[in-house]
């Protein structure tokens, strides 16, 4: 494989342009392929708790990244819905790399990764309640004034609900993203997971919550258990997500759709097949709304 | 329930050393996913997390993963995973306790393995180089005048920079087994071999240093004055020569001046 080096990359101006259309989450094995070759991808998502480094490789491949194609920032570990108060020096981190390399937006999910100072590095569900809407829409409210910016909140899957919640769960995400006004990233497959694991219905979670709100849709695949599906994300999309994921680009046509990709990753070229078919899909329903 | 009572009762059980009745506390409070019981809900989370710390831990310790085997250090570092404070979001500050831990084992377990803690000392080190901040030019210009007040320039190590004094041959043990050659008969150190692990620029290195070179990088670590590093008659007679040398090679990056 090329080792061209870093400081000879095609020089920049830094990429501009909005995100739109099917991008692709950008991880460490694929990065070198992705500098040498440039392939045409709109755009990358970047998990930012990868790229944290002051210096060294792993920033100057994300400057290069940068200078090469818009991006966008998807954290875990602001821990939202955690009753810790907000990792301080985390969100330090973030506005600097935000600043350093200018993501369109940044997201991270409606979950609790921490919790009295530890941090468990999983998305672990909250308790449907008014309570947890409040706390949760008062700390993505700090994080929006923080960062100067509104932030995307994606919705989770899991394994277990809690006897506690008084909301379903697109109840739960409409209530957050609406009292504290930010915006959504819909992960479709992790509806389904939740389709599957918890019997509620993805048609009715789509039509539950303000698709207005929607700036990315995530696509990735699960890994099916047997007694329940695994957000594992080390598959391809499957069939079932296609077809909500098809309901749901009906309804927000236009809506910047990422493919994710995080375990047993694949060659380049599998993620630009699955990133193909979204396109696919996406330009058969628009054709089919102005045909309409 | 409070939200943070509520959070504090399922972590509990999901904590592999929770108590029996705060487990099935927990397992009350949920409606298990698909066709799991609540136990086998909270395993699942158990087992996200434990995963997670575990291949950090591989990603960071491999050459120790190798002498011990995948088996064994998986075992080790599953116990370590829940024992080890975790106290932050970013994963790659995760895990510099296991030299310790190692270290505790080898007193009971691994007695044919007395380097063990060293070596991972080595490899934490590595890989907190891998990830550390650039080294800015050091500012010759305003040198020249702070120099001339001994008394109150203290010197900056690079970021990410580390010393270490080892008994025993680690970095061979190291560089073999990351070269995939032969890690057999390497012979024991007459002396302790004395480490800097630095990052010229996109790679960690490990180099081997003098006594004398070691002392001063470590009397300027711990924060001694121009005046100071010059108290001794060892490194005052090799001053002069040392410190340039490592402000070129960027161990020595920066200085400050204590206010009066």
């Amino acid at each position: 494989m090329s080792t061209q080096p870093l400081n000879t990359l095609r020089p920049g101006n830094r990429a501009e342009g909005r995100i739109t259309g099917t991008g692709i989450g950008l991880r460490s094995p694929h990065i070198r392929e992705v500098l040498d070759t440039q392939p045409d991808v709109p755009w990358f998502e970047i998990l930012t708790d990868n790229h944290t480094a002051a210096g060294g490789r792993t920033a100057a491949e994300l400057m290069a990244i940068r200078e090469c194609y818009p991006i966008t920032f998807h954290c875990v570990g602001l821990s939202l819905g955690s009753s810790d108060p907000l990792d301080q020096g985390y969100l330090d981190t973030l506005k600097t790399m935000h600043a350093r390399y200018e993501p369109a937006w940044i997201s991270d999910h409606l979950c609790f990764s921490s919790l009295d100072g530890t941090h468990y590095h999983d998305l672990l569900p909250l308790p449907f309640t008014e309570e947890a809407v409040e706390h949760v829409a008062r700390r993505i409210g700090f994080v929006q004034e923080f960062l100067g910016q509104r932030i995307l909140v994606e919705n989770v899957s899991s394994y277990m609900a809690y006897t506690h919640s008084v909301l379903s769960e697109a109840e739960f995400l409409a209530a957050v993203s609406e009292t504290a006004d930010c915006d959504l990233l819909l992960d479709i497959n992790n509806i389904y997971v939740n389709e599957f694991n918890h019997g509620l219905s993805g048609i009715d979670y789509l039509d539950a919550i303000p698709l207005r709100r929607v700036r990315e849709i995530h696509l990735g695949g699960f890994e099916d258990k047997g007694a329940f599906l695994l957000d594992a994300h080390n598959h391809a999309v499957s069939k079932p997500v296609w077809a909500l994921y098809r309901e749901c680009i009906k309804r927000i046509p236009g809506t910047p759709t990422l493919i994710e990709w995080d375990n047993d990753i694949p060659g380049f070229s599998i993620l630009q097949q699955e990133a193909e078919t979204a396109r696919r899909i996406a330009a058969e329903q628009s054709a089919a709304q102005n045909g309409a | 329930m409070q939200l943070a009572d509520f959070e504090r009762r399922i972590m509990q059980g999901i904590t592999p050393v929770a108590a029996t009745q705060d487990r099935q506390a927990t397992e009350q409070m949920l409606k298990p996913g698909g066709e799991l019981t609540a136990k086998e809900c909270l395993a699942v989370y158990r087992n996200n997390i434990t995963s997670t710390r575990v291949r950090a831990l591989q990603a960071i310790y491999p050459v120790c993963e190798t002498i011990l085997g995948s088996d064994c250090f998986r075992v080790l570092a599953r116990e370590f995973a829940w024992q080890a404070a975790d106290a932050c979001a970013d994963l790659n500050v995760y895990g510099g306790q296991l030299a310790e831990y190692l270290g505790a084992q080898q007193r009971s377990n691994f007695s044919l393995l007395p380097y063990l803690k060293e070596l991972a000392r080595l490899e934490w080190n590595w890989h907190t180089a891998y990830y550390a901040a650039d080294t800015a030019p050091f500012a010759y210009q305003s040198f020249s005048s702070a120099a001339a007040h001994p008394e109150r320039l203290r010197f900056t190590l690079a970021d990410g920079l580390a010393l270490l004094e080892t008994k025993y041959p680690v970095r061979e043990i190291w560089q073999r087994h990351r070269a995939r050659e032969n890690p057999d008969s390497i012979p024991a150190l007459e002396a302790c071999e004395y480490l800097c692990i630095h990052r010229p620029d996109y790679g960690p290195q490990v180099t081997s240093l003098g006594k004398t070179t070691y002392v001063l990088l470590t009397r300027i670590q711990k924060g001694s004055t121009l005046e100071q590093l010059g108290d001794t008659a060892e490194l005052s007679e090799n001053l002069a020569e040392l410190l340039p040398v490592l402000i070129q090679r960027g161990w020595v990056s920066g200085f400050q001046l204590l206010s009066v």
